[in-house]
């Protein structure tokens, strides 16, 4: 049977949990969760000049040295019509969160060893419904079913 | 891995000090080093090679034309991997060319 996470889509960093055993845990990223930052799931999204895709923690990392090709808190735009422009092409913010979740949602399968399918996802208290749409669209493009928002 | 950097960083400036002190480091250092390989804990190859997000971070980037675009300059503190996964990365200064 397919699994529900719970995941904080954060500004700066995002971090996901699983119930094991009746006890909550903890998804550590690929990368495993300490590496470098200390987050497991850094909010950075980033397209090199080779033109790979990077989600997470080595995004961070590479940010310095390709800022025109890295988004970063993508959530503060959630909700809007703006555009992430990158090497000449557009990202809305949902795609670029959707890269976040789908990150996390793979993540979280190798960590499970189980498909993922849905979740339940945070937002702020004080988003408004565009921005609460926008966070759900997100999930949907990233392959998921997205149960529940908790503020 | 915070521990080791001590005695590492002793061992890079030990011009100048008491011979009984440098060699107290050097059985430290081979010590370690022996561990370290016990443990297939390896240092992150980077100076002279092209940067890589999956082990190094960019701390600094800096024009020149010693270096071809994007190859690592400089490593400012060693990264490590563990049995092939990276427990550590390499902080790692990049080369710039306008």
């Amino acid at each position: 049977m397919a699994r529900v996470i719970g995941i904080d889509l954060g500004t700066s960093n995002s971090a996901a949990a699983a119930m094991e055993g009746g006890r909550p845990v903890i998804i550590p990223s690929a990368e495993g969760a300490g590496v470098s930052s200390g987050k497991a799931f850094p909010s950075f999204v980033a397209f090199t000049k080779d033109g790979q895709l990077l989600v997470g923690e080595p995004a961070r990392r590479q940010a310095p040295i390709n800022s025109e090709g890295t988004i970063y808190a993508s959530k503060r735009k959630m909700g809007t019509d703006f555009k992430f422009k990158v090497f000449g092409k557009e990202y809305t913010p949902q795609q670029a969160g959707s890269f976040i979740l789908q990150k996390i949602k793979s993540d979280a399968e190798k960590f499970l060893g189980e498909t993922v399918d849905s979740a339940v996802i945070t937002v702020p208290a004080y988003f408004n419904d565009n921005q609460r749409q926008a966070t759900k669209d997100a999930g949907e493009i990233a392959g998921l079913k997205v149960f529940a928002h908790y503020q | 891995m915070m521990i080791w950097k001590g005695p590492l960083l002793a061992f890079k400036s030990k011009e100048g000090m008491d011979a009984n002190l440098v060699k107290g480091l050097e059985m430290v250092y081979n010590n370690m080093k022996e561990l370290m390989g016990k443990y297939e804990v390896k240092p992150v190859e980077s100076k002279g090679k092209p940067f890589d997000p999956n082990t190094q971070e960019v701390l600094m980037q800096q024009e020149t034309s010693e270096f071809p675009d994007g190859i690592v300059m400089e490593e400012l503190e060693r990264g490590y991997t563990l049995a092939g996964r990276v427990v550590r990365t390499a902080k790692v200064k990049v080369a710039k060319n306008s």
